[in-house]
């Protein structure tokens, strides 16, 4: 029999999701307590196991490279516990998510276009001009639809006080949506029980959505629309989700080399001859999408296709230049974009953020820097992310001189503590607290926006570690929104 | 259908054969060397071995026979073992594993996850018959899944195309190598009961020595029986006719396919024609004739598939 709570709570360090259900009478998480309660050990370790040869027979996996560049397939970690979150919590979730890509859309239309909010002196204009994803390509043209953020990955956490806070938005080629996906089959086929007794919405509607934005931006009538999904290729870490979505929306996966531009559009090269392409869902950097407008030494992209892009005989998704909104610098202004653009309050507000390019905020940071967490401000993954009270002072010291050399290139956030959730730790073979953030995901097409319940909820699996990043060990639970009513 | 990805399941359909083929070539010559008829002679079948795998090793003087099987079922090394045989066909489902069914991909991940266990573990020849029975296994799953789980299109035919070449090409360079084996024997003073003994595993290196015993009740072995079975029986799979035949339905039913610019659909008549006129099998001059002409057509045969289809 296993009570999740045993020594559980004298381990808690600020907000535990499983401990404030608890105080408030447990109604969210109350039948998955119950259900372990009639288990052994054992059994939950047996259950575990089967999840995880699952996902390895699913080839659901990701490939990890070392210093040599020899790379490994691993599983991203899964916890069966699951991340619960109520209908009234992810109403203002979901509520916060749209309103965020509703600014970040309007707000790359107005950068690209007029520059109404420079003007405004909202947001300084050399931000964004110095972003190292503003693409001058997009200057002066708006895509099809009008829509440049069609797939958004927000990263929020809950902090201390119980609030949701967004650490970042992804704009660019937000990954991960496979695994919200794929965990839920396993949780399905593992602990069927659990969704007998209770009323978890459904997350499988995620590539029906996808596929209908695609045809909303395409620019072409229903029924005659090509798309495909532009994968680097096998070896690419995020290729199991970008033959998973492929499959799901039922198009095409192709590589650069499967396409060729001729008289202004894009084909792909078939057996019986070239088939005009409409929308490309790409899953590679700007830099990489064509050798003729960026990288010269690209193999993966196509020649030619930001010139078909521009003439508007193809729609790329996401569009290029989101970069931009994704630059953690300018992130900290989409309260900023809200209100102008919107003139609405922020539903979720941002975690303090300090850019480090301002003199004030980067005098501030350097007196503080031991209390800071700093960013690179266009990384991705948890990349060179620095949680500062963990150095020595020489360690420190570095820090500093890194920001003071280049402070455009960072932000500064004061350490957020991450809500913890139990997590099942193998080695020990217990059930403690671990950080978690939720990664939301969002469609946007001409016929609305749609944003996917729950999410993935990510989870540090080293004690107190605050990056919950997959390239950085962390692992994945299931995120449960529970229906009030079947 | 992309070119990649026509390619691709061509070539899955090729290695899938490959590994099948050649790990029953394996398991059918380690036990021939269990028998005291081949007891004697074991040196001579790890070169047999060595010969149909094209490895570096036929050069070698000085292995032992553990070293031979760890070398072609498990070593990655080595291009022509049957585990590189299972990485490539995995590499392959890969990169189009959305274009075939989800059962066919995890259980072509499934092999792959099991011979990379294999190799982690300590080899000795013990781990042969289970090693090879294990394949046998999963070859039947991917079978069946190739049968059950796709539908007869385009990605069918390319699959189905793949493995009818390479099992063309496999299936002559098996009775290329028993003819040999066969007259290397002779030289050095083969016996009858010996001859049939590697008629028998030449026969059960293509699966048919059940089939050849049913088809000839009441005859005596021999090399005719065998090679009227094995080239023109247009009713067992393995045969050239048969094979022949099927590669050209698949390559009939290619949808979109760009106008036959290698008349490649006159190739197979003619091909098909000739092997079934074939009246030698008594012969083995005229054999080994016949399987160097329908082997160097077969290796046209790929050229001009993959110059139409795959460029």
């Amino acid at each position: 029999m296993i009570d999740i709570f045993d020594e559980y709570e004298s381990k808690i360090v600020g907000f535990d999701e499983l401990i404030k259900d608890k105080e408030n009478g447990l109604p969210n998480y109350k039948t998955i307590v119950d259900l372990l309660k009639q288990m052994s050990l054992d059994d939950f370790k047996a259950m575990s196991d089967l999840a995880k040869l699952s996902f390895l027979n699913q080839g659901v996996t990701y490939a990890l490279y070392d210093k040599e560049g020899e790379s490994t397939e691993q599983i991203f970690p899964f916890d069966l516990i699951p991340r619960i979150i109520s209908q009234e919590e992810w109403s203002q979730i979901s509520e916060g998510v749209i309103q965020r890509n509703k600014a970040l859309n309007m707000f790359m239309n107005d950068a690209y276009n007029e520059g109404r909010i420079f003007k405004e002196k909202i947001i300084p204009e050399e931000l964004i001009f110095s972003s190292e994803h503003y693409c001058k390509q997009m200057v002066d043209f708006t895509p099809n639809g009008g829509i440049y953020n069609h797939i958004s990955g927000t990263d929020i956490i809950r902090h201390s006080d119980g609030k949701y806070y967004v650490l970042e938005d992804n704009v660019r080629n937000p990954s991960g949506v496979s695994y919200v996906l794929t965990n839920r089959i396993a949780m399905k086929r593992v602990l069927s029980p659990l969704f007998n007794k209770s009323i978890v919405t459904p997350v499988d509607n995620y590539s029906e959505k996808l596929i209908h934005a695609l045809w909303s931006v395409s620019g072409r009538e229903l029924g005659d629309i090509f798309c495909v999904l532009l994968t680097p290729g096998v070896y690419n870490s995020a290729y199991y989700e970008h033959t998973f979505l492929a499959q799901k929306m039922g198009i095409e996966l192709v590589e650069g080399s499967d396409l060729v531009v001729e008289d202004g559009f894009v084909y792909m090269k078939t057996i019986g001859g070239n088939i005009r392409v409409d929308v490309i869902y790409r899953r590679i950097d700007d830099a990489f999408i064509d050798p003729l407008a960026f990288r010269k030494d690209s193999m993966l992209g196509v020649a030619g296709l930001m010139e078909c892009y521009i003439k508007g005989n193809v729609t790329i998704v996401n569009a290029p230049g989101t970069g931009i909104s994704d630059d953690k610098a300018v992130c900290s202004y989409v309260p900023d974009m809200i209100k102008f653009y919107l003139d609405e309050e922020t539903i979720i507000p941002n975690v303090p953020t300090y850019l480090c390019s301002r003199p004030k905020e980067l005098a501030h940071v350097i007196e503080n820097l031991d209390k800071m967490v700093v960013k690179p401000v266009d990384m991705s993954g948890g990349y060179g992310v620095t949680i500062c009270d963990a150095l020595s002072k020489e360690e420190l010291e570095g820090v500093k001189q890194k920001i003071q050399a280049n402070p455009r290139k960072f932000i500064a956030q004061p350490k957020i503590m991450l809500s913890t959730h139990a997590t099942y730790i193998d080695e020990e073979e217990i059930f403690e607290p671990r950080h978690i953030d939720l990664r939301t995901y969002s469609i946007y097409g001409t016929n609305g926006q749609f944003v996917l319940n729950g999410g993935l909820t990510r989870t540090a699996l080293v004690k107190n570690n605050l990056i919950v990043n997959s390239s950085q060990g962390g692992g994945s639970k299931d995120t449960w929104v529970l229906q009030n009513e079947r | 259908m992309l070119v990649r990805v026509a390619n691709n399941l061509y070539w899955m359909g090729r290695y899938i054969e490959r590994a099948e083929c050649l790990n029953r070539y394996l398991r059918v010559h380690y036990f021939s060397t269990l028998d005291a008829n081949m007891y004697e002679n074991k040196d001579f079948v790890l070169r047999s071995i060595l010969y149909m795998c094209q490895t570096e090793w036929s050069t070698k003087t000085n292995f032992s026979e553990t070293e031979v099987y760890k070398e072609t079922l498990l070593n990655t090394v080595n291009p022509a073992s049957v585990a590189s045989m299972i990485f490539n066909t995995r590499e392959n489902a890969r990169t189009i594993r959305n274009t075939i069914s989800t059962e066919l991909w995890e259980t072509v991940n499934k092999w792959y996850f099991y011979v990379k266990q294999e190799q982690e573990q300590l080899f000795s020849v013990g781990k042969i018959f289970p090693t090879t029975e294990q394949n046998r296994n999963y070859i039947s799953y991917i079978r069946s899944d190739i049968y059950n789980t796709l539908l007869r299109d385009n990605v069918w035919h390319f699959i189905m195309l793949g493995m009818l070449v390479e099992r063309l090409q496999q299936v002559i360079k098996i009775l290329k190598s028993k003819i040999s084996d066969c007259n290397i024997l002779s030289e050095n003073g083969l016996n009858e009961s010996l001859l049939l003994f590697q008629y028998i595993v030449l026969l059960r290196c293509v699966e048919a020595y059940d089939l050849h015993t049913s088809q000839n009740r009441g005859q005596i072995m021999s090399l005719s029986s065998i090679f009227e079975l094995v080239l023109r029986n247009d009713l067992f799979p393995r045969s050239l006719n048969f094979i022949i035949n099927n590669c050209q339905f698949h390559f009939n039913r290619i949808n979109g396919k760009p106008a036959d610019k290698y008349n490649i659909e006159q190739d197979f008549t003619t091909m098909i024609q000739k092997v079934n006129g074939f009246k030698e099998a008594d012969n083995e001059e005229s054999i080994i004739s016949l399987l160097d002409d329908v082997d160097g057509w077969a290796t046209n045969l790929h050229n001009k598939i993959s110059d139409l289809f795959f460029q």
